[in-house]
């Protein structure tokens, strides 16, 4: 019905869009990227191509997975682009650059860890791990966003879930007798 | 030594995607195998710890930041473009010459009014709205207002207090803040009944800057600082303002407030 209203030139649909998707968006960004200025830029930048592209949305999809999957996109091209970045401009300190970027978001000291600890994981690993545990999606959503079959999306999960556990038992945010370290 | 397929079977329990049969068949495994009940309890460990993290609130003014970027006629209005398509029609059926010599001198005094009026000496110089910054009112002048009514702000990183002020023309806030980390202060009000005036810093003699976004006025705060945020009433009528201070992502406080005539 919203996406039918933009469609027909009401630009405050879209309004309503943003409202109800800015925060899952903003969120599956900035566990991706962990930057909060960087997750808010994504943020932007996953509206804006989703309202160019809103006519050749396909209605058989849910209107959430389809921003999902611009979302997770975008996020996994700008990492790449900042890992191409990075490796042109080997004298750059990136432990330096690091705190700065986090400055206006300050989490709970447990939900850094794991932060840490995710972005410790391959990208691809990290995006599962994302969608499965904190957006909550089921296998077939994610193997949507992510454009695999579902079996890749399983598999993937339970590897990414196994490296994820021994990162944090390594970093010492997870203890051997299950309890997690506050 | 795990069996793959009780390793699979344990990651789909954890995902809640076993059938009754299977989760029985685990634990029967889980409970005869050690190993395997060690390794089930760790990525449910896990499992509960990436539960805790929650989700992060974006700033409050993306979505407008959002809107205001979308590009400006990507979808045409239904009624645009049901006049568009009449107009073709009509044209197709009833194109004269007369018409074309018609709409030529249409568009030559169009032309020639929008170049008298776009003149520089008719113009009244731009307004950038994006931000904006207190010095028409001084602050003498908003510290003896008299307060109606004074909400505490304690707690969650941010204290300090905000006292509300009113007269016949003018409804003011004046916020005195506390806080280690940057928060951003959101003034809400409905633009029917007040217009933005004005931000004005207390304490210095240095200027500060409210992002004005429609129905708010947003600035961003760090340390121990006086600020009064002026709004001019467009009618008698009661007003309500809106406070919400976000700091890493979180509410830290939200409070409105009635302030009738």
């Amino acid at each position: 019905m919203l996406i039918r209203q933009c469609l027909e030139g009401r630009r405050e649909a879209f309004g309503e869009l943003i409202a109800r998707y800015q925060k899952a968006v903003f969120n599956v960004a900035l566990r991706l990227v962990k930057d909060y200025q960087d997750a808010q830029d994504l943020t932007q930048a996953v509206f804006i191509k989703a309202y160019e592209k809103l006519d050749r949305f396909d209605a058989r999809h849910k209107f959430f997975s389809w921003i999902y999957r611009l979302a997770v996109n975008e996020s996994l091209n700008f990492i790449k682009r900042s890992r191409r970045f990075e490796k042109l401009d080997e004298s750059a300190d990136y432990a330096a650059v690091e705190p700065t970027s986090d400055k206006k978001h300050e989490e709970s000291e447990m939900s850094r860890n794991v932060q840490n600890a995710l972005m410790d994981l391959e990208i691809d690993h990290r995006a599962v791990i994302v969608l499965k545990h904190f957006e909550e999606l089921s296998y077939q959503e994610i193997a949507y966003i992510l454009d695999l079959p579902e079996k890749t999306v399983k598999s993937r999960l339970f590897t990414a879930r196994q490296t994820l556990k021994e990162i944090l038992i390594q970093k010492g945010y997870l203890q051997h007798d299950r309890r997690p370290i506050h | 030594m795990i069996a793959d397929q009780f390793i699979e079977l344990m990651h789909h329990e954890i995902d809640g995607a076993n059938s009754p049969d299977a989760s029985a068949r685990l634990q029967a495994y889980l409970a005869s195998n050690p190993e395997a009940r060690r390794l089930y309890e760790e990525l449910a460990s896990m499992s509960n710890l990436l539960q805790e993290v929650k989700p992060v609130e974006p700033p409050a003014y993306l979505p407008h930041v959002i809107m205001n970027r979308l590009p400006a006629s990507r979808y045409t209005s239904r009624s645009a473009t049901n006049w568009l398509a009449g107009s073709r029609e009509w044209l197709a059926t009833n194109f004269s010459p007369k018409y074309a010599f018609a709409f030529a001198g249409g568009a030559m005094i169009g032309i020639v009014m929008y170049a008298l009026l776009a003149h520089p000496a008719l113009q009244s110089p731009s307004e950038d709205l994006s931000k904006l910054s207190g010095t028409m009112i001084q602050r003498e002048t908003i510290e003896n207002f008299k307060t109606i009514q004074t909400l505490e702000i304690s707690g969650h990183g941010v204290s300090g207090k905000i006292d509300l002020k009113n007269t016949e023309n003018i409804v003011a806030a004046e916020l005195a803040l506390d806080s280690a980390q940057p928060i951003e202060v959101t003034i809400s009000f409905n633009e029917k009944h007040l217009g933005f005036k004005s931000l004005t810093m207390l304490d210095e003699a240095v200027s500060s800057e409210a992002i004005l976004i429609p129905g708010a006025a947003q600035l961003t705060h760090a340390g121990r600082r006086r600020y009064a945020v002026v709004l001019m009433k467009k009618d008698p009528a009661a007003v309500m303002l809106e406070f919400k201070i976000v700091g890493a992502g979180e509410v830290l406080y939200e409070k409105s407030a009635v302030i009738s005539p």
